[in-house]
């Protein structure tokens, strides 16, 4: 008889478990003080003078744990409210503005860093001041500041890059009152409008320039976030059965990555069923699924302010339908042929051609479908960094191939986020099937286990 | 079989039995036509003369599903970006206005109710128009229209309210470059400049007036969300164990109320141990939890708009010091008394005074806290309403008292929300353990420490008895009944003597010989003799495992979620 390995519960919990061994996987980690020192080294030397100015985030998000803006923190690693830093360029110094707390303030929310005797030290700043001393600090250091680097590009989120801030924030002024411009650019005015003498000067290109490579840090993180938020769309490709709510098979992901230290998902997850599977934004999750419906999950996690993508599509009772098999069988194809191209040098068009050649060799149309998609991956789930961009060591990127086809509800989406190495690239998502033969296994033996069934509590309870 | 084992067992059925209740959970509902009916007509009442204009909100935060405006949808359900209500007093008629998709948006995120003929219709609304068409709208009624109510207090949060809005505002503006004034000011700003005819009046407190008391399909969905929320608590103390994170316990519960259709959470959940459960705001949740610790949970779902709130403290080990039970039992009371004194007509002086007596019968000493009327809970989970003196039937409120002592790391903070009912309330968020032996059974029973006589490392060797399917194994056909039969008569056996190696040899689905050396709880594995840490076996496995003498046999039975393998007939070597 085979060995079999039940003592490892990672291994074995992949294939059936519903739910993960914790301990195993339990892996917040944070980033350490040389990390950001760094990064705010290389920031200035980038900016070579002049004073930089990076406002941190405001207001909490309703339900939901604080995270901070991602440039803010990018620098700094701080996560409180209404922060301030300036970097001096060409000092290279740091310093850190944060609002007095009231007692009152100190009690419910534990104090704020600024209390801390030993946290200059520990975040390797120059000084950390009260916030209502800002405007002091300039005013002492006007010289410096006659050069100041604000951030004039909109600030991304968790799950939409400045491009997409810009156009979310145009869709909401279709009303004009709606039109109320960001808070960023809001602080830009009123920083203009205080001190007219100074030269204004976009810092935004710097820091997408340095947040598109990915430091050894970071791809700790994300080589972590990709098995953590890939072991959550197996689970719920295991958990998924004909009959459930597509937000049930959210909450199996959401579960999986919770546990593992994430903060929360990296986007809305997106599971969706039938019909739905057709429409690439959709993320209500409320419908019942159907015999015979392509499930298509997207979802990733955001784990140490590091996100993830990685989208599957896979058939609810276990088997493809044969035209669900022909047009699964082209965007697997294209997304393979991507990650064979992605390496060091190689730009969309190499990429494209190279979708191409493959469709050639396997005889298959490609419906349209080129080599063109996807989106960098870091601190948003869709990152900073322009699509056009040669690929770098050490840049991260998602491809995203899909077909929709929308009157036969089959849409087909399959996302892997990749590592370019030296030579080539690293699937960090690697570890959920994508084959058509691997995923009816997997899905195959997830059916012939009920889970937590009324059957099984009687035997239960039979037995002792 | 000893008290502790039966204990555990039976605290392992419990846990079984509740997982496979959750299963049954999936039940988001939403709200039928009528009743958004029903809340327009009451707001036009209210109003009496005059239009209410409400602005839907117009973007989802980061990361997460879109949530209408709490105010937008308590009178429209509609859960699109970018909406406008108008509500004519006089006519009792609504307008709805939605931005018009291009057809790259409706490809992506699929139609919105513009484009649905039969929209209107579901709604109960008079028309479904184009956002742009606003301002003619409104033009249109400009001679017949002297008043217009419009939201003067901030809109609330999923988890704050108007006030709370307000003075995260406040907090924002103590830098001056960040004194934008919000999207809800800037709208009326506008609207007042281009309509100065207009006396604009705040709908707020109107809608706060109806907001406050539930309806009949509300209280059927905060109902439903109790029973979750409490599920997820009580999950979330059943994944406790010293070295434990906070956010593992967190996660334990996230799981429960997704799964029974929560669109998220309440508010961040907090999940404070040790010297955290002093702070009443902590919600980062990423402390590793040590024997001895404290846990404050305060949890809620956000069901079909609708949110909850609970929370309970409990020893992270199973067991209360003296000191902590102390403090846990004056806040315990305290609660219990609220609830029994909550009833329509009593005021917060009234709440305070039966409080007292409780505790002098008992003979406690408050502390300080004295109890009271706690917060409104509703769409937000601080929820809107006025000022009221005394109870009454239909509101929904969280009671919290608290004692927080951060020099000895001891924070306790009780929590239900209750549904007032005609002579007394309903805690809808009953069943999670509160007594202290109730807490004390309910959390140690599935402790993973190393309990008081247990060794630190053992040897045992093992006979697993899978069944089709637990395994990956296509050997292995028989059924699960086949597999439990087995595994009872092979235990019989071995319990009487007879040669376990060969029992080994003989019915394994694991490897032969089956012996694992294991380090206990916060013991650390010796990796170079092979030794695996009890914290990444099979949960039953090292349950078992560490309760039995050297040379005893036992059985951890099959659970999906303890023991996922199958039967597992343990022998203790060494």
């Amino acid at each position: 008889m085979r060995a079999y390995r039940w003592m490892k519960p990672i291994l074995i919990a992949a294939l059936l478990a519903p739910v993960l061994a914790a301990p195993a996987f339990a892996q917040r980690t944070g980033y350490t003080k040389e990390e950001f020192v760094r990064r705010r080294a290389a920031l200035a030397g980038k900016a070579k003078e002049g004073m930089v100015v990076l406002f941190g985030d405001s207001l909490p998000q309703p339900g939901a744990h604080f995270r901070q803006d991602d440039d803010f923190f990018y620098l700094c690693g701080i996560e409180d409210l209404n922060a301030v830093l300036v970097l001096n360029a060409a000092k290279g110094e740091a310093h850190l503005f944060l609002p007095r707390q009231l007692t009152r303030e100190e009690m419910m929310d534990g104090a704020s860093v600024l209390r801390d005797p030993r946290v200059r030290e520990n975040l390797g700043l120059t000084n950390i001041y009260d916030l209502s001393y800002f405007d002091e600090f300039v005013a002492r250091n006007a010289k410096s500041f006659a050069l100041t680097w604000l951030r004039l590009g909109p600030a991304d989120t968790v799950d939409a890059d400045r491009t997409e801030m810009a156009m979310l924030a145009s869709r909401k002024d279709r009303l004009h009152y709606n039109d109320l411009p960001s808070l960023g650019d809001y602080r830009t005015r009123q920083f203009k409008e205080r001190h007219p003498s100074f030269e204004i000067k976009d810092i935004t290109p710097s820091l997408d320039a340095l947040r598109l490579v990915k430091s050894l840090e970071e791809i700790a993180i994300l080589r972590r976030n990709g098995r953590l938020s890939a072991e959550a769309v197996r689970q719920a490709m295991i958990a998924g059965r004909t009959g459930d709510f597509e937000y049930e098979l959210e909450a199996v992901g959401l579960q999986t990555v919770l546990l593992g230290g994430a903060r929360s998902a990296a986007a809305a997850p997106i599971v969706a069923s039938g019909p739905n599977s057709c429409l690439p934004r959709y993320d209500k999750n409320m419908r019942r699924t159907a015999d015979g419906d392509l499930i298509l999950m997207d979802f990733g996690a955001d784990l140490d302010h590091l996100g993830m993508s990685v989208a599957r599509t896979w058939p609810i009772n276990g088997k493809f339908a044969k035209d669900q098999r022909e047009v699964y069988e082209i965007v697997l194809e294209v997304e393979k042929a991507c990650l064979e191209a992605a390496k060091p040098g190689a730009t969309q068009a190499d990429i494209t051609r190279a979708v191409d050649r493959a469709m050639k060799r396997k005889g298959l149309n490609s419906r349209g479908l080129v080599g063109d998609m996807g989106h960098f991956v870091g601190l948003s789930a869709h990152d900073v960094g322009a699509k056009g961009e040669p690929f770098r060591e050490g840049m991260v990127f998602a491809f995203e191939p899909a077909l929709y086809v929308t009157d036969k509800s089959i849409g087909v989406r399959i996302t892997d986020t990749v590592l370019i190495t030296r030579s080539g690239c690293e699937v960090l998502t690697k570890a959920v099937p994508k084959e058509i033969d691997e995923i009816e296994r997997l899905l195959a033996a997830a059916l012939r286990i009920k889970i937590g069934s009324e059957g099984d509590l009687k035997k239960l309870r039979g037995l002792l | 079989m000893n008290a502790r084992r039966i204990a555990k067992i039976s605290a392992l059925i419990a846990a079984a039995v509740l997982i496979a209740q959750s299963s049954g959970f999936a039940q988001r509902t939403g709200y039928t036509r009528d009743e958004f009916v029903r809340r327009r007509t009451a707001l036009a009442e209210k109003a009496k003369d005059g239009l209410v204009v409400l602005f839907g909100a117009v973007q989802p935060s980061p990361a997460a599903h879109f949530r209408q405006d709490n105010d937008f949808f308590y009178f429209t359900g509609v859960e699109d970006a970018g909406a406008v209500l108008v509500v004519n007093a006089r006519t009792k008629e609504s307008s709805l206005f939605l931005p018009r998709k291009t057809p790259r948006e409706e490809m992506y995120e699929g139609p919105n109710l513009l484009k649905d003929e039969k929209g209107k219709d579901r709604l109960g609304l008079a028309a479904i128009y184009d956002v742009t068409y606003f301002d003619e709208f409104v033009a249109r009624l400009l001679r017949g229209v002297t008043t217009v109510w419009m939201r003067l207090m901030p809109g609330d949060a999923v988890d704050d309210d108007r006030g709370e809005v307000a003075l995260f505002i406040g907090r924002k503006n103590r830098l001056h470059y960040n004194d934008q004034i919000s999207l809800d000011n800037h709208r009326l700003q506008k609207f007042r400049e281009r309509y100065p005819s207009f006396e604009i009046r705040d709908v707020a407190p109107l809608i706060d007036t109806l907001r406050y008391l539930k309806t009949p399909e509300e209280i059927a969905v905060m109902r439903r969300n109790g029973r979750l929320s409490a599920e997820a608590v009580k999950q979330a103390m059943l994944a406790s164990h010293p070295g434990v994170f906070e956010y593992e316990i967190e996660a334990a519960a996230m799981a429960v109320v997704l799964k029974g259709g929560a669109k998220g959470v309440a508010y961040a959940p907090i999940v404070g141990s040790g010297p955290n459960t002093c702070f009443m705001h902590y919600d980062r949740n990423s402390r590793k939890t040590e024997s001895g610790d404290l846990v404050l949970m305060d949890f809620g779902a956000d069901l079909d708009q609708l949110c909850m709130d609970i929370t309970r403290t409990w020893p992270v080990n199973g067991k209360f010091t003296p000191e902590q039970r102390e403090v846990y039992q004056i806040v315990l009371e305290i609660e219990k008394a609220c609830i029994e004194a909550y009833k329509p007509g009593v005021t917060a002086a009234d709440v305070q005074k039966y409080v007292e007596e409780a505790l002098k019968k008992k003979g406690l000493d408050g502390r300080g806290e004295r109890g009271g009327l706690g917060h409104y809970v509703g769409e937000c989970v601080h929820d809107v309403g006025p000022r009221i003196a005394a109870l009454q039937e239909g509101m929904v409120f969280a009671i919290e008292p608290a004692l927080y002592y951060p020099e000895k790391n001891i924070g306790v903070r009780v929590e239900d929300t209750v549904l007032i009912t005609k002579d007394g309330c309903e805690v809808l968020t009953k069943g999670v353990p509160k007594e202290i032996d109730e807490v004390e059974n309910f959390v140690s029973a599935v402790q993973a420490h190393k309990a008081p006589g247990e060794a630190d490392r053992i040897s045992v060797q093992h006979i697993l008895i899978a069944f089709k399917g637990s395994i990956p194994e296509p050997k292995v056909t028989r059924t699960a009944a086949e597999a439990e039969a087995l595994a009872a008569e092979i235990f019989e056996r071995a319990r009487k003597g007879e040669d376990f190696d060969a029992l080994v040899k003989k019915y394994t689905d694991d490897e032969y010989p089956g012996i694992y050396r294991m380090a206990n709880f916060g013991i650390a594995s010796d990796k170079e003799k092979k030794e695996y840490a009890r914290s990444g076996m099979v949960r039953a496995f090292g349950d078992v495992g560490f309760a039995l003498p050297a040379g005893g046999v036992g059985l951890a039975v099959y659970d999906p979620q303890r023991s996922k393998y199958g039967w597992h007939i343990i022998k203790r070597l060494e």
